[in-house]
């Protein structure tokens, strides 16, 4: 069983490798390189290339989807520019079976030895991520390498022959299997390398490796159908454009196989050729497949996006996460940059009573913890565009204003915390006696809160001096009418169940401080 | 309230209002929240023009949301421009709560049921 256990391991590294590339990757992608990837992706046929070598990169066009999605939803990327890119990064992953092709046994050495030592040896510690994702890189290709060196004397175990004997012959059957198999191993390109390798040993046909090949593009499609159930508005829009894609191109060179098999021309007659070098035909009618999908994504990219976001119409959320004001274009203007920043906070201000709205009893529960991460993810992109903003040579007055921004900033995010806690606690209130003294107190903190929010919005808004007036006025210090609150609900106590007076007495706490905070931005006004 | 009242329902919250001189009397019953707070204020639009002061009787007001509070901020400016006051009377518990919570009983006269007889 020395091959088998062999193959497991190689198959076990090349996972391993994947897994780890892209935790690694992602690491890497910090806000200087997403801000590179912002600019490099301004233009179609740079998305394309941009595209193509994330994929070549991550092994994984779906993965680059949802690293793509990031700038997306946060404003950075068109949708229509994200579409290319993945539809290309598609051929990117074409690489790993060029790769798998030709000898690279000197270079997993060298990739491993280096990149080890450096993770090992702790030095260049600067270069930690970097050195994980070579040695993810060579993890990988020591995979792909096992397995090929495996499958050799695989051939002649008696279980694969029984498999072999199954899909004797059978082009369908070959479909179905790689369609199959695309679901479970999230890897088009490793189960094409896989079939590459079986057919080199004589176990399945070469043409049999076309169709597993073919059987993979829908795989992709019916693996996003099943990941897809749990995805939401854009990321369900990328997933469906990237399904639709892969379905047709294996759906196509499935087509075309089946209808010139036995012709001296078509795809199966190609890969076939002479019985010269295999493995390079092969590849090459990967390429094509892959390509094929880059080309669908690409002219048909319009009516493809429009077709999607019918399918799937954004969240609301979604549209909460994404900045609307601050652009990367914008920071070669600190001071406007500062004015962007601003108005995206006024956003937020304007946005934060929403997240109380989930606290009454008519809203379920999924929606408010929505809304609240997604408002936390527009605070971190605000706060990430402020140190870029920090980062550069600033005027005094700029300097001055960028300090008051940061205050507010700090006190919006504690803010968010805050109502986030308040919606809690008016929950565990309501749940633990519904029509009880606590659960009725919480929810007039709730009230109270809110019309403060909303006053608050008003103030920003309308920047009116008697709102902003109204608004100093209503959050002077609560400490004494919260101490007061305390006492009655102390003096209640015996009348309350202790898990009720726990949430009524805990709420005050978050409620002063809720007050604090929009005390806050009055004084940074 | 005479028989010069007029009379708006707005789902949850019925208001009643006359004119008193410069004083503008209304009475809110049943819920001052989310879906009726907008109707509650608009309703009056036009008779708050000729008032100076306003004095809203909260008699049979059982609940007040955050929305409510922004009416009674919008009629405390209104009051608080025409150089008026905005007084609130007859105050149930529940709702008195929540405006002494909210601190907008620092920019207004708030008096519980007791203070009803002697309006």
């Amino acid at each position: 069983m020395l091959p088998a256990s062999l193959f497991l391991a190689g198959l076990a590294f090349f996972f391993v490798g994947l897994e780890q590339l892209r935790t690694n990757l992602k690491q890497a992608i910090g806000r200087r390189f997403r801000a590179f990837l912002t600019r490099w992706t301004s233009k179609p046929s740079m998305s394309a290339v941009v595209g193509a070598l994330f994929g070549a990169v991550t092994q994984s066009a779906t993965a680059v989807a949802f690293l793509l999605l990031g700038l997306v939803i946060a404003g950075a990327l068109p949708r229509r520019r994200a579409m290319v890119a993945v539809a290309w990064a598609n051929v990117g992953t074409v690489a790993l079976v060029w790769v798998a092709a030709i000898d690279i046994q000197l270079l997993i050495w060298y990739l491993i030895g280096l990149s080890g030592l450096v993770l090992g040896l702790g030095i260049a510690t600067r270069m930690r991520v970097h050195a994980g994702a070579i040695w993810s890189v060579g993890l990988l290709l020591l995979g792909l390498k096992l397995m090929k060196d495996a499958a050799i004397p695989i051939a002649g175990e008696p279980w694969f022959e029984s498999v072999a004997t199954v899909m004797q012959g059978s082009l369908l059957a070959a479909f179905l299997v790689g369609a199959a198999l695309r679901i479970v191993v999230q890897s088009s390109a490793a189960l094409v390398i896989i079939a590459m390798t079986l057919a080199h040993q004589g176990v399945i046909s070469t043409g049999q490796v076309l169709m597993v090949q073919a059987g993979t593009g829908v795989g992709v499609a019916l693996s996003l159908l099943l990941l897809g159930r749990g995805l939401r508005g854009e990321h369900r829009q990328l997933a469906a454009f990237q399904a639709m894609l892969n379905a047709a191109a294996g759906s196509a060179v499935a087509c075309a196989a089946w209808a010139t098999a036995g012709a001296s021309w078509g795809p199966l007659a190609y890969v076939v050729g002479d019985g010269s070098d295999p493995q390079a035909r092969l590849a090459v009618a990967y390429l094509v497949q892959q390509s094929i999908c880059a080309v669908i994504g690409t002219v048909l990219a319009g009516p493809l996006e429009r077709l999607c976001v019918r399918m799937c119409p954004p969240e609301p959320d979604q549209d909460i996460a994404r900045p609307r004001y601050i652009s990367e274009v914008a920071l070669e203007d600190p001071g406007s940059a500062l004015e962007l920043v601003a108005r995206e906070h006024t956003r937020v201000i304007e946005l934060l009573p929403e997240l109380l709205d989930d606290a009454r009893q008519d809203v379920r529960g999924a929606r408010a913890s929505r809304n609240g991460d997604a408002l936390a993810t527009l605070l971190e992109a605000i706060d990430g565009y402020m140190r870029e903003i920090m980062s550069r040579p600033l005027s005094a007055d700029a300097s001055l204003h960028a300090v008051a921004l940061d205050q507010r900033h700090r006190a919006l995010v504690g803010l968010r915390e805050s109502i986030m806690s308040m919606v809690q606690v008016a929950r565990e209130a309501r749940s633990s006696d519904p029509n009880g003294q606590g659960a009725m107190l919480v929810d007039g903190l709730v009230e109270a809160l809110d019309g403060n929010l909303r006053t608050l919005a008003e103030a920003v808004r309308s920047d009116d001096d008697v709102e902003w007036m109204v608004l100093k006025e209503m959050t002077e210090d609560r400490g004494p009418a919260m101490e007061a609150l305390r006492s009655r609900l102390s003096e209640a106590s015996t009348r309350m169940s202790p898990d009720s007076l726990r949430a009524a007495l805990y709420a005050t706490g978050v409620f002063e401080r809720g007050m604090w905070l929009v005390r806050q931005q009055v004084a940074l006004r | 309230m005479n028989a010069e009242a007029e009379r708006f329902s707005a789902g949850s919250l019925e208001v009643e209002w006359r004119a008193d001189g410069e004083t503008l009397r209304v009475s809110w019953k049943g819920r001052l929240d989310q879906v009726s707070a907008d109707s509650a204020h608009r309703c009056i639009e036009g008779a708050l023009a000729g008032a100076r002061s306003v004095c809203v009787d909260c008699e049979q007001l059982t609940m007040i949301s955050s929305l409510g509070i922004r009416v009674v901020i919008l009629l405390h400016k209104h009051a608080k421009s025409r150089g008026g006051t905005l007084s609130l009377i007859s105050l149930q518990p529940a709702v008195r709560d929540v405006l002494e919570f909210s601190g907008i009983n620092r920019l207004l006269g708030l008096a519980g049921p007791a203070a009803a007889s002697g309006r």
